[in-house]
């Protein structure tokens, strides 16, 4: 499989092409994150998973375009995200100066790849704290259910209904994300 | 604190249904309330956030799968191939020897025929299982599943599923389970779960068991299926029964 061939695979949440990606890839995050503030093999298999997802997520934006390697791009997301990480958690001093200066000559690309996943990862988090019956709702209407359809699957009398409750789901779903204190650290 | 309420307008002008003079108001306020605007860039990226529920999920399954697989020996590789290549030949030449070619003739009236309605909200209907978190989660992953035609992972979550659901609701149940196994060309399968529909659902089984058939390659049981639709006065499919039987007698002249 070629890097198109992966990033395909990936669109299509491919086992076997997240497999690929782990086989050819995994050994260079996990030297990386060695040499970068000495750690460990579990620290680099979360970078690499956070990774993946940063990359699922820029593949499925129909205007995605893989302006270099996919290794040069893979390493470009560990990295930033694994120095960010060290930051915060004052790890930093064992990392010499050229290497903390990655985080400010990252592509914005990259950065903003990042960020965003980390406002994902918030609202999928109050996502799962919303009662059952709003999370159905909700998902469903994010999987293209009309409200036709959704008002018997839910036992709700009309599509006028499904609507309100939408809304009021959603508007709930909004207000926790925003009470949240992390909320303010995000950058949109 | 007391939550100030949120204009009726903004779910619109999210969506940009807004125009003219209410899209102005809309901007004018925006422009003062920093946390509207916060709101309403939350609303936009919603949708894309929760639409990739199921698929993060699934992918850091995978990726704990990749890390827990035995590393790849590539020494071993150009063997394997070389292997299978072989294998594949000798079984391809035994294979032309003894078995006839399958014909194509009822694959092809099958293609055409064979455009089974899928949506979650058929199986959502059929399905009523205790209201618990893990079939909520199931519910919601096969209905992604559902919409992105991933029919194998679809069956896998419905074999979970299966004995939780209520015994009048197992008819349903199989017709669906049975579609989906067509759709994933295992008609062995597809022939099991339609066998297990005695309740209702008499047109809709006889005409996804002649399907079946027709997938299967079985000219005799497929026409003896459809002959007995199309004499079957008020069958929803009787008229498809009687085209594919006639280009099943065109295509084999």
């Amino acid at each position: 499989m070629n890097d198109h061939d992966l990033v395909e695979g990936l669109r299509q949440c491919n086992g076997q092409a997240v497999q690929a990606v782990y086989d050819r890839h995994f050994s260079t995050i996990e030297k990386m994150v060695s040499q970068n503030g000495n750690g460990k093999r579990e620290d680099a298999e979360d970078i690499f998973a956070q990774t993946i997802e940063i990359l699922y997520l820029r593949v499925t934006k129909p205007d995605f375009r893989l302006s270099s390697t996919l290794s040069t791009y893979l390493y470009a997301i560990s990295r930033y995200n694994w120095l960010k990480q060290l930051k915060k958690n004052n790890r930093s001093e064992s990392i010499s100066f050229p290497e903390l200066e990655g985080l400010t000559d990252t592509s914005p690309d990259i950065i903003a790849a990042i960020e965003e996943e980390e406002r994902y990862a918030l609202y999928r988090e109050k996502f799962a704290l919303l009662k059952e019956p709003c999370r159905r709702l909700l998902q469903m209407i994010v999987d293209g259910m009309k409200p036709k359809d959704i008002a018997p699957a839910m036992g709700y009398a009309s599509e006028q209904y499904v609507r309100q409750r939408h809304q009021t789901c959603k508007e709930h779903l909004i207000r926790l994300i925003q009470d949240d204190p992390r909320f303010d650290e995000l950058k949109f | 604190m007391e939550k100030r309420p949120i204009p009726d307008w903004i779910e619109d002008y999210i969506e940009g249904k807004l125009e003219g003079e209410r899209l102005k108001e809309a901007e004018e306020q925006l422009a003062g309330d920093a946390e509207l605007r916060q709101f309403v860039a939350i609303g936009r990226e919603l949708p894309r956030a929760l639409g990739s529920v199921v698929a993060l999920r699934r992918i850091a399954e995978d990726v704990v799968k990749a890390g827990r697989a035995p590393r790849k020996e590539t020494w071993r590789k150009p063997i394997f191939i070389a292997a299978a290549i072989v294998s594949f030949v000798i079984v391809a030449i035994l294979a032309g020897q003894f078995f006839q070619k399958p014909s194509s003739v009822e694959k092809a009236v099958f293609a055409r025929y064979f455009n089974p309605e899928i949506a979650p909200s058929n199986l959502l209907r059929a399905i009523k299982t205790e209201n618990t978190e893990t079939d909520s989660l199931q519910l919601d992953s096969l209905a992604q599943f559902y919409i992105e035609k991933n029919y194998p992972e679809a069956i896998r979550i419905l074999q979970t599923i299966r004995p939780k659901v209520e015994e009048k609701y197992l008819s349903n149940f199989n017709i669906e389970l049975g579609k989906l196994y067509l759709l994933s060309g295992k008609t062995a399968e597809a022939v099991e779960a339609l066998e297990r529909v005695q309740v209702g659902y008499v047109n809709e089984k006889s005409w996804y068991l002649a399907m079946a058939a027709l997938l299967d390659g079985d000219h005799r049981e497929a026409a003896t299926r459809l002959r007995a639709i199309a004499a079957t006065e008020g069958h929803p499919y009787r008229k498809e029964a009687e085209k594919a039987l006639e280009e099943l007698k065109e295509e084999e002249r």
